[in-house]
């Protein structure tokens, strides 16, 4: 979520609750009494940080469940940002800046995991997505690369079967088949209205050096750098007859679309790579603070 | 032409591929239930093993550090509140240290824990900050009566009258005529020859005895008031006739002139021919105005009398007189002298330790050399003190450093209420 001037308002109450509650620590630690999680005061910061805590972590299930109708998801986006921001502030004043020992320094050691992580997501959400925007315009849902790279590599099969005539490939069985005895892998011959002997050369081209790309695309393939790529195309093209244009062109185009399928899914792995580190660590930590609110009103 | 239309491109993706989760969201997912639950089996076994070390705040002070690994000594037990709870009461203090009060008319004592603030490390817990006393001494008030200390005090140096001793107009309350500048002169007449005497020829550090509480003798970090046998009688000795080798006693008048008596006697006894000689001229006290000579004395004991007299007078005139205030006489003609009176501890609300300070001259701190009055105060203001004891110096200067809360001279027995085998 971009943080813009819609914020505003959240911005607003987010500095106004750490204001007051810094300004209320501070004759807190001057004054003679002691400070600390157990005293009054700070049972009241660790009362208000937790409930921040716990609105933060229902999130997650407010993303589970879209339909309920509890409020607007990007209001829960906000309140997670936000309050989750003032949560370890509230959390350091709780303890009176002590980190804690044991249960409890294991709790501040996520606590800040979980904190800067965060940042470093927010961070990440104003970064990535404008350049994911820009540089892959043929961008399509992450889940779905593996998906639509099987659709690709069929659609790059049909074109040079239909412009060489036949074309024999190794294409993937279906997992039930796989499932009930067949191999994993299967040999067809698709066939097509092209001359077979004029385009060899594409066919060839293809066999060594798209399909093997298309099939596994990997950043360190001479295909994965638009200017090679467009090199190797400007080789091919006077080996085969101007009739066959069409169909380089198009292997071409599913060549730049796989490329910009390797930089989406590297660009997501960075967008969401955090989140690993985010979300089961705060999970874990909301889980200890439980343990811990038990066990600091007992003793 | 390899044309996609927006239908094309929408049928590519398969409609239900939210509902695996694949890749990334495949280990967030995974490691969302593995994390938590690796934190659960982690405090479920830390509970299973029995072990609470892990919900302990921090670990608890030195003094108290025999008993970390059991909570319920504080916790529970004797000391425990009802029901779930197990806040450490005052009790649970009380059961071990029955810490006497601070003084009879302070405002409502706190509770212990308000002081000695536990589970903040292995420190010691008596060494508190001095918030604590400030939340009182700032401003003190009473239940009744006037404090007998400053009313306002909140830090050392800035915020601490100066010490009562040394204020303007305060003066040595000792009765002993004493001048430390020509006794610290150089080129002194000593027993050997001339000689310089150090602070340290005369002031020692106080050693308390064994017994009455302590279990061997043990320094107290004042200083041993200087007695007249072991500093003065090696340069001063209290010699009272030209006939006699031996120095009186540094004793009661008393004491004195029945060891001038018994002296003399013992004398006379064995020099019976000096009753019939004259006294000489030079015993004439005082010189400047000469009597004629006494006739000669005509037995033993009109001799012993007379020279009783005379040294009597050299006695309590001169000798004693040097450094002995005289305030009146007694029966028998017998002089009073005043009490020497000498401070044994110039602050008697605060504790200083002579011990650690031994790395720097006596002159540093105690103005002896230009002190020619016995009422002169030698003891160091509080700026001298300051020099070192201060939060930019480096050296201690919390309240606990000199003052003590609790009055230990009024601490009552405690009832054991612990075995060994509860702290195992």
């Amino acid at each position: 979520m971009l943080i813009d001037r819609t914020h505003k308002p959240w911005a607003t109450a987010s500095a106004a609750i750490l204001l007051i509650a810094v300004a209320a620590y501070v004759p807190y630690v001057a004054g003679s009494a002691p400070v600390g999680g157990g005293t009054l005061p700070g049972l009241v910061y660790g009362t208000i940080g937790f409930a921040f805590m716990a609105f933060v972590t229902l999130l997650a299930l407010r993303k589970k469940f879209p339909i309920w109708r509890i409020g607007r998801t990007t209001t829960w986006m906000r309140g997670h940002l936000w309050l989750g921001a003032l949560s370890f502030p509230l959390i350091l004043l709780h303890a009176a800046f002590f980190w804690g020992h044991g249960l409890t320094s294991v709790m501040m050691w996520l606590f800040a995991i979980v904190y800067v992580s965060g940042f470093f997501g927010a961070w990440l959400q104003h970064a990535i997505p404008r350049r994911l925007m820009r540089d892959v315009p043929m961008e399509t849902i992450y889940d779905e690369i593996g998906h639509v790279r099987e659709q690709l590599l069929d659609e790059a099969d049909g074109i040079v079967a239909a412009a060489c005539g036949k074309l024999e490939v190794q294409i993937s069985v279906p997992d039930a088949a796989v499932s009930s005895g067949a191999s994993a892998l299967a040999t067809v011959m698709r066939t097509g209205s092209g001359d077979a002997d004029d385009g060899a050369p594409l066919r060839d081209f293809y066999l060594k050096e798209m399909r093997p790309f298309v099939q596994a695309p990997s950043v360190s393939h001479p295909l994965a750098s638009a200017m090679t790529a467009a090199a190797m195309f400007g080789k091919l093209r006077p080996l085969v007859p101007a009739a066959l244009e069409q169909a380089i062109v198009d292997l071409e185009n599913i060549c730049e679309e796989e490329r910009q399928l390797l930089r989406q899914r590297r660009m997501h792995g960075v967008l969401h790579a955090w989140l690993i580190v985010h979300v089961p660590l705060s999970f874990a930590m909301m889980l200890l603070a439980v343990v811990h609110i038990v066990m600091a009103l007992r003793y | 032409m390899r044309i996609r239309t927006a239908k094309q491109r929408a049928q590519r993706i398969d409609l239900y591929y939210f509902r695996h989760a694949r890749g990334l969201r495949r280990w967030r997912v995974l490691l969302s239930i593995a994390v938590p639950l690796v934190a659960l089996v982690w405090v479920s076994a830390v509970a299973f093993a029995g072990g609470r070390k892990v919900y302990s705040a921090g670990p608890v002070s030195i003094a108290h550090a025999f008993a970390e690994m059991k909570c319920e000594v504080c916790h529970s037990g004797a000391n425990a509140t009802a029901g779930f709870r197990a806040h450490t009461t005052e009790k649970a203090c009380l059961t071990c240290h029955d810490a006497p009060a601070h003084a009879a008319n302070m405002t409502p004592p706190p509770e212990c824990s308000t002081c000695h603030r536990e589970h903040r490390g292995r420190v010691q817990i008596a060494r508190t900050s001095d918030g604590f006393c400030a939340s009182c001494h700032a401003d003190l008030k009473t239940t009744h009566g006037d404090p007998k200390v400053a009313r306002a005090v909140s830090a050392f140096p800035q915020g601490h009258p100066e010490f009562a001793a040394v204020k303007v107009g305060a003066r040595d309350p000792g009765q002993l005529r004493f001048n430390h500048a020509v006794h610290l002169k150089d080129g002194l007449r000593g027993p050997s020859g001339p000689e310089k005497l150090q602070c340290a020829s005369c002031h020692r550090p106080e050693t308390a005895p064994a017994g009455a509480g302590a279990r061997r003798a043990a320094r107290t970090g004042l200083m041993s008031p200087a007695t007249f046998q072991e500093t003065c009688a090696r340069c001063h000795p209290l010699f009272f006739d030209e006939r006699i080798e031996q120095a009186v006693p540094h004793a009661k008048p008393d004491a004195v002139r029945a060891f001038v008596q018994q002296t003399l006697s013992r004398y006379i006894q064995e020099h019976p021919d000096e009753i019939g000689k004259p006294d000489s001229a030079f015993r004439r006290v005082p010189l400047n105005f000469p009597r004629p000579p006494e006739p000669p004395a005509r037995n033993a004991e009109e001799w012993v009398a007379r020279r009783s007299a005379a040294d009597e007078r050299i006695l309590w005139n001169k000798t004693c007189a040097e450094c002995h205030a005289r305030s009146g006489t007694a029966a028998d003609n017998l002089p009073v002298f005043a009490a020497t009176n000498v401070t044994r501890q110039w602050m008697p609300r605060a504790a200083f330790d002579h011990g650690p300070h031994l790395m720097v001259t006596c002159q540093s701190c105690h103005a002896a050399e230009g002190s020619t009055k016995a009422a002169d105060v030698l003891l160091p203001t509080q700026a001298t003190c300051a020099s070192c004891h201060s939060p930019s110096k480096g050296a201690e200067s919390r309240c606990f450093e000199c003052h003590r809360y609790h009055d230990w001279t009024k601490a009552r027995p405690v009832t054991p209420a612990y075995s060994l085998t509860d702290f195992k």
